[in-house]
């Protein structure tokens, strides 16, 4: 195979430098951040900025999805999706059928960590006893320490 | 005078590539037979960007009848798959059985995929072979260069259905989408058009597999597509896109639907070509939604250097994701590509990607390396074997091995 021979080398030298402008900057922001994580541990927060973008996804969890009957594509679906079908135990979760929740007795007498133990959503991001989840692209742990203390926090819709 | 030369130079590409046609009949036969045990699936339209410059075509539009690549290609187009992209063959439609009337244009992209995935878990690694796509193409021209452009399929699954699970897809016809449909007013192929309907605004370097941060986190995820109104104008050297698009009403049916914030918004796009070997493109989105409002702005790089036949493909966008009832975070997500096309047919490209969540917090990037082969064998067969490793954050790592076969018409 032979290529023509390329017309103009002159202005290559500035496109090559623009181009690798473009590399660095693409390269770069690889360890940015501080170790201290400010995030708010709110059903706002964690729906919008890990859960849908993550999890909302074309066959998986979108509203046009559904696998498993779990929508996390809004704040609202995804707290009716998680805490009211006992993927997440609150306080106030009743044993009224939800498999997570007879499980887990009666989560009011359950400690702050027993409730994020037994919580299905955080089982399922730490791969115990099932697929991963999100099995295309795992959450860091800085993320399910967050959901974690959501949970932790009561679960709020807030 | 230097556009003379270029153009010059990529006509004598072209001849150098150029192998004797017509000799796919044959496989024809044999591709069709294959068709047949593909059930429908869909996946997603876009293009290789790859093959601006390396191919001899300066502009993705050369090639597609969307104005800025993606979806379904144009008589040009089908010349190039046979005689530059693939190693021989007959790029028109039907493999040149059957030449469709002059007033449409018809095509259709078909895959089978098998991949590997280990994310963690007793069921890790994933063993999973599946329909990734089947989508037909219609293009229907009118006088003064109206068009009317349809992209209807079936959506991709990449898990089978379990009815244990369970979930709004249980059968082939809740599948069934479309994900492009628009009209266009395209007079030339270069100069003014603008299209309504719906396709993805154009942003970003439009890379075919839709896993790719550059495509997820911005906009272009699969099944994204919103409904938009696009003017734009483009000449040899440079081309300007802008948009506004609205998501998909919610009382549509799911014929129609989309995933992704119900955003509305809009998107500019501007790329510089330089003496047909290198381009370098500013862009820009915001995206509003009821729960959060996003503003990004990027750039795209791509550089064609001939004497090693390789290609570099760069992309850079800053997002400010706004989230209604909480606070704000700053994102980046990149691709930096390095395509390598020893021989005709033949594409291999290493890439390394960037997704960081937040770049306030530390332990919240993702970056992914790819390894991606793409074998064209013949014009309408390709053999794409991709390598994806990701690390994220503090948290697990992934792997992802992936065979697929596509066919187009």
């Amino acid at each position: 195979m032979m290529f023509g021979t390329t017309p103009s080398r002159r202005p290559a030298g500035r496109v090559v430098s623009a181009v690798m402008l473009v590399s660095l900057a693409t390269a770069g922001a690889a360890g940015c951040g501080s170790s201290a994580d400010n995030r708010p541990a709110t059903w706002s927060y964690v729906s919008t900025a890990i859960l849908q973008p993550s999890c909302a996804t074309a066959n998986c969890h979108s509203a046009l999805a559904q696998r498993a009957q779990v929508d996390l594509s809004t704040r609202a679906a995804g707290y009716h999706s998680l805490v009211d079908r006992h993927f997440v135990i609150t306080p106030a979760a009743v044993t009224d059928g939800g498999a997570a929740a007879v499980e887990a007795g009666a989560p009011a007498l359950l400690t702050d960590d027993q409730r994020v133990e037994r919580s299905q959503v955080i089982n399922l991001m730490h791969a115990q006893g099932n697929l991963r989840m999100p099995p295309d692209m795992p959450l860091p742990e800085t993320d399910i320490q967050l959901v974690e203390k959501w949970i932790r926090e009561g679960a709020l819709n807030n | 005078m230097r556009a003379r030369v270029v153009e010059r130079a990529l006509q004598d590409r072209r001849a150098s590539f150029a192998l004797p046609r017509g000799r796919g009949k044959g496989s024809a036969l044999v591709a069709f037979a294959l068709l047949a045990v593909l059930s429908f699936a869909s996946r997603d339209a876009a293009a290789f960007p790859q093959f601006q410059f390396s191919s001899g075509t300066t502009r993705c539009g050369q090639c597609h009848y969307a104005p800025a690549g993606t979806g379904l290609i144009n008589e040009w187009g089908r010349g190039e798959a046979g005689d530059t992209i693939s190693r021989g063959g007959d790029g028109a439609f039907l493999h040149g059985l059957w030449t469709p009337p002059s007033w449409v244009a018809l095509g259709g992209d078909f895959r089978l995929a098998s991949l590997a995935n280990a994310a963690g878990g007793p069921e890790s690694p994933e063993l999973v072979t599946f329909p990734m796509q089947a989508d037909v193409y219609a293009h229907f021209i009118f006088p003064e260069g109206f068009s009317l452009n349809l992209i209807v399929g079936d959506r991709g699954i990449t898990r089978p259905t379990d009815d244990s699970i369970g979930g709004r897809i249980t059968s082939a016809t809740d599948r069934f989408i479309s994900r492009e449909h628009y009209l266009m007013w395209r007079p030339s192929a270069t100069g003014p058009y603008a299209r309504i309907g719906r396709y993805f605004p154009i942003y970003g370097l439009r890379l075919v597999e839709h896993i790719f941060y550059v495509r997820r986190f911005t906009g272009n995820a699969l099944y994204e597509e919103p409904y938009a109104l696009s003017g734009g104008y483009i000449a040899e050297d440079w081309e300007v896109h802008a948009s506004g698009f609205t998501a998909v009403p919610s009382g549509f049916p799911d014929f129609f639907q989309s995933i992704g914030p119900r955003e509305s918004g809009g998107t500019a796009y501007g790329e510089k070509r330089f003496a047909g070997m290198a381009a370098l493109a500013l862009q820009g989105r915001v995206g509003i939604a009821d729960e959060e409002a996003r503003y990004q702005g990027g750039a795209v790089g791509k550089l064609w250097f001939d004497p090693a036949k390789v290609m570099f493909l760069g992309e850079a966008d800053v997002i400010r994701q706004q989230i209604k009832g909480s606070i704000g975070q700053t994102q980046f997500v990149s691709f930096t590509g390095l395509t390598y096309i020893p021989i005709r047919g033949l594409m291999a490209t290493a890439a390394y990607e960037r997704y960081q969540e937040d770049l306030s917090v530390k332990n919240t990037g993702h970056n992914a390396y790819d390894l991606e082969i793409n074998f064209f064998p013949w014009a309408h067969i390709e053999v794409i074997g991709l390598g994806r490793v990701q690390h994220n954050g503090d948290g697990s790592n992934a792997t992802l091995g992936m065979l697929q076969f596509h066919y187009y018409l």
